[in-house]
């Protein structure tokens, strides 16, 4: 028998096979995705978390947050109750700022058409200020703790309208929340006046240890980086509670 | 000891907190690109705002000729004082220096006058001169606040952020450092 008259030629075999071949291929892409390996038994069905979108609101209602954070702490009854006379004057004056502050954020926030927040930003409240007092409680030098501790929660409150302006969309709103950092920065500089008071205190310097000390005027220009406060009475290693505080993030944010 | 020097600002976008930023800025324009394709969707869009803007030119450098009345000012300052008090003018002063700087680096070559007139101020000893300073400090922070307001770029916004908070711990420093009580720079001052 010759290929002229074979029934299945190897011509027609090789254009029959690539055929196939090629509509293998066009139906395995438009299928549907590899359900992967057999499951045995009943699994949950996965639900997506929701969208959330970083707003000019939710940066608003954080702020908000924060300040509510600051009177907390300041109002705290270990803080008042074991403050210097000169301290608790000094954050009698800072809450009223910071009231100030709130009140002017639910404004804003209440023209947008938000809803402003009144309690204090969870993630901050549990990891640095609960911290924070129960070291201080404890502490051997109880008025020099809460200096170290003030000091440092205002200066993370200004740095958080600082660092929200790079996520703020409206200028104007930009504007508005540096406005209301001034408050706490002068606190800040004002609570390093009473760790190392007079013209001294003013300029960075180290101790005979070559350790930093406390400076009204630390930096140029505005820092978001850690601020580390160093409270508590010291274990039998001598090291102490150590809370490296920050500014609101992706997971601290009241969306 | 001025811990402190310029770089330290550049180190910021490798810190964890810029690169958040910097994903923010990227979803916000991933979001921005998927709604542009679907031509039917009537919901409102976010549009990223720019990381540089030539429109903030003029206004950038009106804040680098109120800092550098400043310098200037300091420097005056700095003759009727010493020993620590000299000291703090001339820290505050370099931060001034360093604004002068970072604004006109930000600029490039669209940056104008560096130098200007010293501000008036009265001569006198640090605490005759630190409260009048402290209120041209607040002055120059308000001015950089209300600067804020127009300018569109989101990297000259960051900067001019980094200065307020610290001329406003300037403030407070002259101030009670002079002998000012703390109360005097919180609530209602």
């Amino acid at each position: 028998m010759n290929m002229k008259n074979s029934i299945v030629s190897r011509r027609a075999l090789l254009i029959n096979g690539g055929t196939a071949a090629a509509a293998g291929v066009i139906l395995a892409a438009c299928g549907s995705p590899d359900p992967g390996l057999g499951r045995i038994g009943e699994a949950p069905v996965a639900t997506a978390l929701p969208e959330a979108h970083v707003s000019d609101d939710v940066l608003l209602r954080t702020a908000q947050s924060v300040e509510n954070l600051a009177v907390e702490a300041l109002g705290d009854a270990t803080i008042t109750g074991k403050a210097s006379a000169d301290a608790k004057a000094a954050m009698a004056n800072y809450v009223l700022g910071h009231k100030s502050n709130i009140a002017a954020l639910t404004s804003v926030i209440n023209s947008r058409g938000g809803e402003s927040v009144t309690e204090p930003n969870t993630k901050m409240m549990t990891n640095y200020v609960t911290k924070a007092v129960a070291a201080i409680k404890d502490s051997e030098d109880a008025e020099g703790d809460i200096l170290v501790f003030v000091h440092a929660l205002e200066g993370i409150v200004a740095a958080t309208y600082q660092a929200f302006v790079a996520w703020t969309n409206d200028p104007a709103l930009r504007s508005a929340m540096m406005s209301l950092a001034v408050g706490p920065s002068k606190y800040s500089a004002a609570t390093a006046q009473l760790i190392r008071g007079g013209t001294k205190g003013v300029v960075p310097a180290v101790n005979k240890e070559g350790v930093d000390l406390v400076a009204t005027l630390p930096d140029a220009f505005g820092p978001l980086t850690s601020f580390p406060v160093v409270v508590g009475k010291p274990n039998e290693d001598g090291a102490r509670v150590t809370i490296l505080m920050e500014t609101p993030s992706l997971n601290s944010l009241e969306y | 000891m001025d811990t402190h020097s310029p770089e330290t600002r550049e180190q910021a976008p490798t810190s964890r907190r810029a690169l958040l930023a910097s994903l923010i800025a990227a979803g916000a324009t991933v979001a921005v690109a998927g709604r542009a394709s679907a031509a039917d969707d009537a919901a409102p869009t976010t549009t990223a705002p720019p990381l540089h803007s030539d429109a903030d030119t003029a206004t950038l450098n009106s804040l680098i000729v109120r800092e550098a009345a400043m310098v200037a000012t300091y420097e005056s300052a700095k003759a009727s004082v010493s020993g620590d008090d000299l000291a703090v003018l001339e820290l505050i002063e370099s931060h001034h220096k360093a604004y002068v700087q970072a604004l006109s680096g930000y600029l490039g070559r669209k940056a104008g006058a560096t130098t200007a007139p010293a501000l008036p101020v009265n001569a006198g000893g640090y605490a005759t001169l630190a409260p009048q300073l402290a209120r041209l400090e607040a002055a120059t922070a308000t001015t950089h606040i209300d600067a804020l307001k127009s300018i569109q770029g989101l990297d000259a916004a960051t900067l001019v952020a980094s200065i307020i908070t610290v001329e406003a711990r300037h403030e407070a420093a002259l101030l009670v450092s002079s002998g000012g009580s703390v109360d005097s720079v919180a609530y209602g001052a």
